[in-house]
């Protein structure tokens, strides 16, 4: 129903998308901007303490109790290879479904509902390796900045290896 | 005869003799035993012997019964003689009855030579010989054989074959009855069945007997013997029982009685007869052979035993013998050891000692008592040695214990003078006094010895015709092995000489005791003893000298010395010594000891103690002296000469000799009289001088003596007269002092006097130039003279010198008086000064207390601003309290906001999940979404308003904070200045108080100016006075120099110096008189305090330069 030009202006822009339009949730990790589709979103909630499992990837932060689903909570920071994210109240868990697994996101904050057409999505560029480029599934573009689209999918099915390099290293 | 006197070799002999009885009796019991059965043996073969006899003569008959032809005797090789078997054995066998009927019944037969018919019935005799065969069988004891195989064999002998041959004879005697008869009944069928029946138990229990005798014979060899005829027997005994059923059955099957062939029967009892013979032949045959082995067995058995028991018994006779052999071989040995020892030979060898048997032991046991009685003899042989010597040394005798004399040997005899006849049987008490005789004493003595007590000592006792005895003797009661007393032997030695000789030394060593100090040492000097004057001599008690050295009496220089070594050591090697002797008694006491060191000789001429025998010498030591001193120094300082009584020189001394100036020899044997002049050698007097020192009479005095050449000497004498112990003169001693000096001084003296007295008369009268001459003077004399000379010389020049000190008086005392002038006007100068000190003085103080007063409001001042301060301080402090009031609202304000924040955070969240859901509902949540939008900026914007109050209220913090801090300093600031003000107080409190002190201060100054203003007025007071004093001293120096001119002091020129003075004690009682007035003036103006007051402070002023003596001033 959003017309492109009101997906820069999201708080006016309400309602689900035409078939051309597409909602996400965009969130901050350190200073960049993430998009996860908004239909994987299954809720977002404030910081709270995991039970920590042993004997995990370090960017397994633990699990947390959902009203009776144990959810398995990862620290995207630390996904992404910067480092640990040290988690205070004020940062926030988005909770999604992949592949009707649940997971819960650890990010810094959350930053807006984005309404984008579908032709606005661009593609990831060619890169050199290829493997890194598979987390993401496209870049938005939003205002000067812009919003990079995680796929999910691919961040949670594929098996990080040992030897394997941490996306943005 | 008792045992006891057996040797051991016949009493072992005997044992053995003895032991054969038993040993005998037992054998002879075993052979009779075994004779015994041998016998039983002989008497069963007897038995058979005549059981063959029985046996044959009724087989003959059944034999020959069946035969017709026959007669007994064809079955028999040779009759048995009967008769006389019957003879022989009936009597042991007791059969006689028996054999009678048995021989009757033969006899009835006419056997052996008569046939017997056919028809005979012989069970009669069967059973009689069946009779008789037991009668054999129970008198040859062969019933009761032990041995199974003869046993049974016997039974068959006896009445088996017997049974069998009656059963026999009545089958055939039944069958040839019936063979006659015309028919035969059931019952004769039956009857001959029970016959049959019969036959058949007795064949088949002999033939179980036969084979119960092969099972039971030991060496097995009856079966082979026996077999042959046994199973003839059997064969025999089956065809006749065959041949019998045979008939039976016939018979039974209704045959004729009449047409049975008895052939068959017959034969086969024949034959059965002739087996039956064998067999019984066989069996007596091996009967009497076994019966024999048995006897021969027995026999050999018996034998064996005996040969072995009689082996066995010479052994032990042997063995006996030979332990005998040894036993009394070992004794007879140690009893021939024994036997030597008893003759005291104790030099053998015991043999056997190395046996462990009792012989050894004895042996052992022998030769410890040899070496005992070894030893024993040793011993007896010592003491009898000694108890020889003892016999030929001393005086022995021995008494009962009664007390009876038993024996005595010749020296007692010797020293009583008794012979033994007359001693021996008397009593002790013969040669006791017959006072001790009757004493309880005596009669304890011997009950004491009688007890067994020993008794010695030295005994007075009476020999022959009283002579009286001394013996050092022991009683000794003898012991005999019972340890009881049988007799006393008394030791004795005569010691009479001794007893005197030692009674006599013990009277003079108690006369030396009482008369002297003894003392007795060791060898080395240790004190043992010492008696009562030694010790009062040195005064010490004796326990503190016992074992002290002797070196305690000497002094400590001597006893380092060789000297004191070498004393002991002669007195060591028992040499003498005696002489004076220095000692030192308690308490450092010198004392002198005329002593003598004795070393006491022992038995063997070696010393073995000193004893020293001293007289204490001291006091006449000491006098001596003091004599020899006194002499000494009289011959010294005197001069001495001794004359005979009648005036002859017998020696002079040499003061006397060189105050005459003779020699010695020149006046020796010279009369007293050529020391005097010739007037008095002629007078009476002298003569009478003489006579009075003859009576004894002393005379001293001066007495002028002519020297050598006429030399005339003065002496101070005593002529002393020296008296003989009887109190008579024998010479005169004259003690002189030449005193011819002194005699010429006093005359000197006496000149010397007069010229004086003449000298001091004219001083007197103010002369003062006479002189005393002082030729001829010398010595004290002269010195005297001259000393009075220089008196007057002395005063003369005193004399002029106080003349001259008047002048100098007077002159100063002038001066003086100008001097008080002077200090009577500076006096006056200083009183004014001082009006006008006290003056400055009241303006000081003044000064002084004004600034007193204004430090005193300075110092309020101070306290009121310190206070002011303080109060500053108390307001500072709660503005910084109001500060931290406000700091703390601040952070609950930020508390709040960030609840708020949390608030808008969460409200966000839920916005988002809100847009989510509504995304999630699609077109259903298109109002949704736009809701959730507003929810979020709203919730944004809260926030963010939150995070500006959160900025602003951060920043008011710090700024409170910095107020804070700048109240502090200034609290602080505050706190400087209440310090700085308090100090200020203090120091302005010290100036006002300073101040205080200060106009006390002055207050005390101007006291003392006043005080000072007074002592100033004393002062002029006294400078008066002492212008008066002045006066007086000037008049009284004038008046001196009046009297100093009345002496005439001589003008010589000794005195020039003095030459002037006699003009100015003239010119000086003029020029006082002038000085006088001027003198007085002086004085009166500085009583009237005119110009004096000036000079005075003048003075002062110098006084104050030079800041001497201010506050004495």
């Amino acid at each position: 129903m959003a017309d492109p030009q009101d997906q820069q202006n999201p708080e006016t822009t309400a309602g689900p998308s035409s078939p051309a339009t597409r909602q996400f949730i965009s969130f901050r990790v350190g200073d960049e901007e993430f998009a996860i589709d908004i239909m994987a979103v299954r809720e977002i909630k404030g910081w709270t303490a995991t039970t920590v499992l042993p004997n995990q990837q370090n960017y397994m932060l633990g699990v947390l109790n959902l009203r009776g689903t144990i959810v398995p909570i990862f620290d995207l920071r630390c996904r992404f290879g910067r480092g640990l994210t040290q988690a205070t109240a004020t940062h926030v868990v988005i909770i999604v479904s992949v592949d009707d697994r649940i997971v819960g996101l650890l990010v810094d904050a959350v930053s807006d509902i984005l309404t984008v057409n579908a032709v606005d999505i661009r593609p990831v560029p060619d890169m050199e390796q290829t493997v890194d480029s598979a987390f993401l599934s496209g870049i938005i573009p939003v205002g000067e900045s812009m919003v990079v689209l995680l796929s999910l999918e691919n961040l949670f099915n594929q098996t990080p290896s040992a030897g394997l390099p941490a996306i943005a290293a | 005869m008792s045992l006891n006197s057996l040797k051991l070799g016949t009493k072992i002999g005997l044992i053995l003799a003895l032991m054969v009885i038993p040993v005998s009796l037992l054998a002879w019991l075993f052979i009779s035993q075994s004779t015994q059965d041998a016998v039983m043996a002989r008497s069963e073969l007897s038995g058979i012997d005549y059981a063959r006899g029985v046996w044959q003569s009724t087989i003959s008959v059944t034999r020959a019964v069946g035969d017709n032809r026959a007669t007994p005797a064809t079955f028999l090789q040779d009759a048995p003689n009967l008769a006389a078997l019957s003879a022989t054995y009936d009597d042991s066998f007791k059969s006689g009855a028996k054999a009678s009927s048995f021989l009757a019944e033969l006899n009835r037969l006419n056997w052996p030579n008569a046939s017997i018919p056919a028809d005979q019935d012989v069970a009669p005799l069967i059973s009689e010989a069946s009779g008789l065969m037991s009668a054999i069988a129970d008198g040859s004891q062969l019933t009761i054989d032990p041995q199974l195989d003869t046993f049974y064999i016997m039974t068959n002998m006896m009445t088996g074959q017997l049974d069998l041959a009656q059963h026999t004879a009545l089958l055939r005697g039944s069958l040839l009855k019936l063979s006659v008869q015309s028919n035969v009944t059931p019952a004769d069928v039956g009857a001959l069945r029970a016959q049959i029946a019969l036959y058949e138990d007795a064949e088949s229990s002999l033939l179980a007997n036969l084979d119960a005798a092969f099972r039971g014979n030991a060496d097995g060899k009856l079966a082979d013997a026996m077999k042959s005829s046994r199973t003839a027997f059997a064969d025999a005994a089956g065809h006749f029982q065959s041949a019998v059923l045979d008939l039976v059955t016939k018979l039974e099957g209704g045959a004729a009685p009449t047409s049975l062939n008895l052939s068959d029967m017959q034969v086969a009892r024949a034959e059965l007869g002739s087996a039956s013979a064998a067999l019984w032949e066989d069996s007596a045959v091996n009967m009497a052979r076994m019966l024999n082995d048995r006897i021969s067995g027995i026999n050999a058995r018996m034998w064996q035993m005996l040969a072995i028991v009689g082996a066995i018994f010479l052994a032990a006779i042997a063995l006996g013998g030979v332990i005998a052999l040894q036993t009394t071989r070992g004794f007879a040995r140690v009893i021939e050891v024994m036997g030597k020892i008893r003759n005291g030979d104790f030099s053998t060898e015991v043999s056997g000692t190395d046996r462990k048997d009792e012989v050894g032991q004895i042996a052992s046991a022998v030769a410890v008592f040899r070496d005992n009685g070894l030893k024993i003899a040793e011993l007896t042989a010592n003491f009898k040695g000694q108890v020889d010597a003892i016999h030929k040394a001393q005086a022995v005798i021995e008494f009962g214990l009664d007390g009876r004399i038993l024996d005595a040997n010749a020296h007692f005899l010797n020293a009583v003078g008794y012979t033994l006849d007359e001693v021996r049987g008397q009593h002790h008490q013969l040669f006791v006094d017959p006072v001790y005789r009757q004493t309880a004493d005596y009669r304890l003595f011997w009950e004491k010895l009688a007890r067994g007590e020993f008794d010695s000592g030295q005994y007075k006792r009476i020999g022959k015709g009283g002579k009286e005895i001394w013996l050092e003797a022991s009683y000794n009661p003898i012991m005999g092995l019972d340890g009881k007393p049988y007799k006393v032997v008394k030791y004795a030695t005569d010691i009479t000489a001794q007893k005197m000789k030692f009674a006599d030394f013990e009277g003079q060593m108690a006369a030396i005791h009482k008369a002297q100090a003894v003392i007795e040492f060791t060898l080395d000097g240790r004190i043992l003893d010492a008696n009562e004057h030694f010790l009062n001599a040195v005064g010490y008690s004796l326990s503190e000298i016992r074992g002290q050295h002797h070196s305690l009496f000497v002094d400590p220089s001597y006893r380092q010395s060789a000297d004191y070594r070498l004393f002991w050591e002669k007195l060591g090697r028992g040499e003498f010594d005696a002489g004076q002797y220095k000692r030192i008694g308690k308490g450092g006491k010198e004392l002198w000891l005329e002593a003598s060191y004795n070393p006491i000789l022992d038995v063997d001429g070696k010393p073995y103690k000193v004893v020293k025998f001293a007289t204490d010498i001291t006091e006449q030591k000491m006098k001596f002296a003091d004599y020899e001193g006194q002499m000494s120094a009289i011959s010294k300082a005197q001069a001495v000469i001794s004359f005979s009584l009648d005036g002859k020189v017998i020696d002079a001394n040499e003061n006397f000799l060189s105050a005459l100036g003779y020699t010695l020899g020149e006046i020796r044997g010279q009369h007293h009289s050529m020391f005097v002049d010739a007037a008095y050698r002629q007078s009476p007097d002298y003569r009478m001088f003489w006579d009075k020192l003859g009576r004894g009479e002393y005379d001293a005095g001066q007495y002028k003596r002519i020297g050598k050449g006429g030399k005339e000497i003065w002496i101070q004498a005593s002529y002393n007269p020296i008296l003989d112990m009887n109190g008579k003169p024998f010479k005169v001693v004259k003690y002189a002092t030449d005193v011819t000096e002194q005699v010429r001084n006093a005359q000197a003296l006496q000149d010397a006097v007069r010229q004086s007295q003449q000298v001091i008369e004219a001083a007197k009268e103010n002369d003062l130039t006479q002189r005393i001459p002082l030729e001829g003077k010398s010595g004290e004399i002269g010195s005297m003279c001259e000393g009075i000379n220089s008196l007057l010389d002395t005063m003369s020049s005193v004399v002029a010198e106080m003349m001259d000190t008047a002048t100098t008086i007077s002159n100063a005392v002038a001066e003086i008086s100008s001097g008080t002038t002077d200090l009577s006007q500076r006096t006056e100068q200083q009183a004014s000064n001082l009006e006008e000190t006290a003056a400055s003085m009241e303006e000081m103080a003044a000064t002084v207390k004004q600034n007193a007063d204004n430090a005193q409001q300075a110092n309020q001042l101070a306290a009121s601003a310190r206070g002011v301060a303080t109060e500053g301080g108390e307001v500072v402090a709660k503005a910084v309290n109001a500060m931290s009031r406000i700091e703390g609202s601040s952070q609950k304000i930020s508390d709040i906001i960030s609840v708020i924040d949390e608030i808008a955070f969460q409200t966000n969240l839920l916005a988002l999940n809100a847009a989510v859901e509504a995304a999630r509902a699609g077109d259903a949540g298109k109002g949704f979404a736009v809701v959730a939008s507003e929810v979020r900026s709203l919730a944004q914007r809260s926030s963010g308003a939150a995070k500006d109050i959160k900025a602003l209220i951060v920043e008011s913090g710090v700024q409170v904070k910095d107020g804070v801090k700048l109240v502090n300093d200034a609290g602080s600031a505050l706190t400087e200045i209440v310090g700085s003000i308090k100090k200020v107080a203090d120091i302005v409190s010290d100036i006002a108080s300073a101040s205080r002190e200060q106009s006390a201060g002055v207050e005390e100054i101007n006291k003392a100016v006043s005080q000072m203003d007074e002592m100033t007025q004393q002062n002029s007071a006294l400078v008066e006075e002492n212008a008066s004093a002045t006066r007086m001293l000037q008049e009284q120096a004038e008046d001196m120099h009046r009297r100093m001119s009345a002496f005439t002091v001589e003008e010589a020129a000794p005195q020039a110096a003095r030459s002037a003075r006699p003009s100015a004690p003239q010119a000086k009682p003029q020029a006082a008189k002038a000085a006088a007035p001027a003198h007085r003036a002086p004085v009166k103006k500085v009583a009237n305090g005119g110009r004096s007051p000036a000079k005075m402070q003048a003075e002062l002023h110098a006084a104050f330069d030079s800041d001497a003596d201010w506050k004495e001033f």
